[in-house]
């Protein structure tokens, strides 16, 4: 999980590729993953980083910078702040998730019985 | 090697599709994925810009030489340069830096552009500003200014500064909106500064009721027609009021011109409402040395517009060897608008007179020709590409007669359908460099510089205050003022005549001006600028109240300081209210009240016209004056066409001298209602509103009155809405739901210039800034700050919180 939280970070701090790159990487870790047969719920486990690192970091953001722009938006679609970034948090983590888990089932397993 | 398994198909596809659909604008709902992103969304905006530092240097801008910009505490940019070039790239960057959403946004707004980053709902705007003429003006006016050495150099520098602040972007400095709205800035061009004053003239020469005056006359015939829509009546305070000589006949009075007739006007349709104020006024006065205590002159200026949130004003100060100027300036043009310098000080209000005009046309039916002097002449045509996004592009054919754009026909009925086949002759439309203007007034230091710096200025007109510190003070309408023939311009004219539009232009010399008047101060609020001896015909739409007011308290006061100033800006006592409430008590048959209503008189009594904050009397005033209007101008209302009522001083007048007028019989009743009636049953009704409103406890003025300072998206929660606030739109305070003071300047010239001012906004326009809205507490408590003007470099860099270099 930690190694999780390196790439995604590595690819986002520079700041100068779109957005979703991190989801590459974290497509190749899923690959990486299943073929090193680790035993992890992996969607369970993506969601829960995505989740982490994109509410913990606007959270952080938005305290250090102390502005008022989440709760403007929080105004916009009427509802309070923390659900603005309970949200970020969450399109983060179905996001981070959904990449380790395609990951995951690029790779042919023994369980996966859809072509043989 | 394990085989590849299709199965990670689906989940492909879903991790692509949703990774897209988050990254895009759907269906009017912001690309999340981008927007929320904690490294590169809208929380990254949140970061102040890092003032913290004493010194910053600002790379690769290509400037020859390095400019300071030295910050006070309010973030007020002190701009001194080493040359022009450098002075103007620097204004342009420190615009941007502020404010580049916002006049990136009104540029696009102004050439009808706004379909490029709305993808619907905007393509009937733009066609209707490009049918207009804005775009089409601006690059007439922009052709005439590069032949300007000066005008040309000054705009390319400021759009250097601004590409060179829009370089330095990236996806994570980029401001919120564009990640709101999911497009990015485009390049700066000098186009786009000219397109900025034309979305100023556009706000301020917009206004005219040429149809529904045409409609009035023909309905009410003259004689009602001159006794409830005059040009003038006898409660004015022109700017220039030297003694009424002989009175030119038509300014006394409008004749119906003989080409006015219901076969020429079609009066049938419905017309919408107009969508321009025109109380979007702004109030000016200077006083000479001898009236005030320092016996220095003191200027004020307070425009009044459309208030939003950034402000329109943007607080600088520009220094150069050649000039060093205090005052505002509107982001994405450069120089200073309203504004001081060490010798002068100047204000801007707008002059209200009717530089629009419609002409009938008479088309062929494929809309090749049209009639003019009995021939048939060729139409026009041209085509406008308004781009999409997301779509493709929108072609228009917008027709041209020799008058002006056919605005509406049958391809585009817009909100007037029943002008259509209509051509618009507007001074707008008529190239001018206004910039030149600015930028000589800015460095002028007597009264012939800024004499020979506003002769520039054509449109729209404006009243230009003035007042220099060897005791000179002045006030100048100036602009384009066309010369016209009785009535020209006031109805709709015939576009089948060529002697119907009007080419020649009143001169210089002749424009209304008062220069060191022997009562020792000028003002200017909207009113008329002569009285009925002015020897040209001209119509417009003035306002009285606030100049009959400014007037009274220039005329007794003496002694004045900046206090005295302050408190006259702040002023909440409508004069018309003031006058009207004696009136309206001595029309008002007491016997016939109640009990109740006798008591809420004798409180009623001792108002005096004032709308404070706490004021209770002000709501039943306005109820009661409310009621009288309509009761007497359901004629009007029933009227096929929409217009506006006659002004309220000729409702004040026909009160108190002709009380049996007809108008005051209500059509509804059987009984034949006079002024008295009218009073009373007026009285009566507004007692019950106003008690039902007691109940539910608001009664007070500030419950009643709010303001609001909207985003340009109108957005409510990004704008600050349902502010409580004092004034009435015609007290000197005239703040009114969307409109007020949007910026209040005092200034005491002298030895050093001393200034006070403020604006409802901030310099930032960053939502996430602290100092997005940080004025708006004190402007509507009416405090003021003191304008800070460095008077050289040594002294900025000594008192200013920190400063940048830019190089």
């Amino acid at each position: 999980m930690g190694l999780l939280f390196v790439l995604i970070l590595l690819t986002r701090i520079p700041g100068s590729l779109p957005w979703w790159t991190f989801i590459i990487p974290v497509v190749i870790l899923g690959i990486v993953i299943t073929i090193w047969k680790w035993k992890v719920s992996t969607f369970a486990m993506g969601f829960l980083c995505g989740f982490i690192i994109w509410f913990g970091a606007n959270l952080y953001f938005d305290l250090t910078f102390n502005g008022a722009i989440m709760s403007r938006i929080g105004l916009l679609f009427t509802v309070p702040r923390i659900v603005v970034l309970l949200l970020s948090g969450v399109i983060g983590g179905v996001l981070t998730g959904l990449a380790l888990f395609t990951g995951r089932s690029m790779v042919f397993r023994s369980e996966n019985r859809l072509l043989s | 090697m394990k085989k590849i398994n299709i199965t990670f198909l689906f989940p492909l596809i879903a991790l692509v599709s949703l990774t897209y659909a988050l990254s895009s604008q759907m269906f009017n709902v912001p690309p999340l994925g981008k927007l929320l992103d904690p490294f590169i969304g809208a929380v990254q905006n949140e970061k102040e810009q890092d003032f913290s530092s004493t010194l910053r240097v600002v790379d690769k801008t290509g400037l020859a030489d390095p400019v300071d910009v030295f910050f006070d505490s309010r973030h007020v940019p002190h701009i001194f340069a080493r040359n022009t070039e450098s002075l103007y790239f620097a204004q342009g960057y420190m615009a941007a830096y502020f404010r580049l959403w916002q006049m990136d946004f009104l540029s696009y707004a102004s050439a009808g552009r706004l379909s490029e980053i709305f993808s619907e709902g905007f393509l009937d705007y733009d066609r209707n500003q490009r049918r207009i003429g804005i775009l089409a003006s601006a690059k007439a006016s922009l052709e005439m200014m590069e032949k300007d050495p000066t005008t040309a150099a000054v705009l390319a520098a400021y759009s250097r500064g601004v590409n060179a602040y829009i370089d330095q972007l990236s996806d994570r400095t980029i401001p919120f909106e564009y990640k709101l709205l999911d497009y990015r800035p485009e390049p700066w061009s000098s186009l786009k500064s000219v397109l900025l004053m034309k979305y100023m003239a556009n706000t301020l020469s917009g206004y005219e009721e040429d149809y529904s005056m045409s409609n009035l006359m023909l309905t009410l015939g003259e004689g009602d027609f001159n006794k409830l829509y005059p040009d003038f009546h006898a409660h004015i305070t022109p700017v220039m009021n030297e003694a009424a000589k002989s009175l030119n006949p038509a300014l006394a009075y409008a004749k119906k011109p003989d080409y006015l007739n219901n076969s020429f006007l079609f009066s049938g349709s419905i017309v919408p409402d107009n969508t321009y104020n025109p109380k979007l006024g702004s109030n000016s006065w200077a006083v000479s040395g001898k009236k005030t205590r320092s016996g220095f002159p003191i200027l004020c200026s307070d425009p009044h517009l459309n208030l939003s949130l950034p402000s329109i004003w943007l607080e600088m100060q520009l220094s150069a060897p050649d000039v060093n100027v205090y005052g505002v300036s509107i982001p994405g043009t450069p120089s200073i608008i309203i504004g001081f310098n060490k010798d002068i000080a100047w204000g801007i209000t707008n002059g209200a007179d009717d530089v629009k005009d419609w002409y009938k046309l008479k088309i062929t039916g494929d809309y090749r020709k049209y009639e003019l002097d009995e021939k048939w002449v060729d139409l026009e045509s041209s085509i406008e590409e308004i781009k999409r996004k997301g779509q493709v592009s929108f072609y228009d054919t917008v027709y041209h007669s020799v008058q002006g754009p056919v605005v509406f026909d049958r391809s585009f009925p817009g909100r007037r359908p029943e002008m259509k086949n209509y051509a618009l002759k507007w001074e707008l439309h008529n190239p001018s460099n206004e910039f030149l203007a600015f930028i000589k007034l800015n460095r002028a230091s007597n009264y012939d510089e800024y004499k020979q710096a506003i002769k520039y200025y054509s449109c729209p007109i404006q009243n230009f205050t003035f007042a220099c510190r060897d005791n000179t003070i002045a006030v100048d309408h100036q602009g384009n003022m066309a010369i016209k023939w009785a009535g020209e311009g006031k109805f709709i004219l015939d576009g089948t005549r060529s002697d119907h539009i009007y080419t020649k232009y009143i001169p210089e010399d002749s424009l209304p001006h008062v220069l060191n008047p022997s009562d020792n101060f000028v003002l200017s609020a909207n009113q008329h600028p002569t009285n009925a001896s002015y020897p040209y015909y001209y119509n417009g739409y003035y306002s009285e109240t606030r100049a009959n007011r400014i007037r009274e308290m220039l005329a007794q006061g003496n002694e004045f300081d900046i206090k005295k100033m302050e408190s006259m800006q702040l002023d909440n006592t409508s004069s018309f209210s003031a006058e009207a409430l004696p009136v309206l008590i001595g029309n008002l048959d007491i016997a016939r009240l109640t009990k109740e209503q006798k008591e809420m008189l004798t409180v009623l009594r001792s108002w005096k016209g004032t709308y404070d904050l706490e004021d209770k009397n002000a709501e039943f005033f306005e109820l009661w004056w409310r009621n009288i209007r309509d009761y007497t101008w359901d004629e009007i209302k029933l009227l096929s066409f929409s217009t506006r009522m006659p002004d309220d001083y000729v409702l004040l007048d026909l009160i108190q001298r002709d009380p049996h007028n007809e108008y005051f019989d209500v059509q509804s009743t059987s009984g034949k209602e006079d002024a008295g009636d009218i009073v009373y049953e007026a009285f009566v009704t507004a007692g019950k509103e106003y008690n039902k409103m007691k109940g539910q406890g608001m009664l007070k003025w500030g419950s009643l009155h709010k303001v609001n300072l909207m985003h340009l998206t109108n957005i409510k929660a990004f704008s600050s809405v349902d502010i409580p606030s004092a004034g009435q739109s015609q007290a000197i305070n005239a703040v009114s739901s969307n409109w007020g003071p949007s910026w209040r300047m005092i200034v005491e010239l002298g030895d050093r210039p001393k200034a006070f001012g403020v604006y409802p906004g901030g310099q930032s326009g960053n939502i996430g800034s602290r100092y997005y809205d940080d004025f708006v507490k004190d402007w509507n408590k009416g405090n003021y700050y003191p304008l800070t003007f460095f008077i050289s470099k040594d002294e900025a860099a000594a008192q200013a919180k920190n400063s940048w270099i830019l190089k």
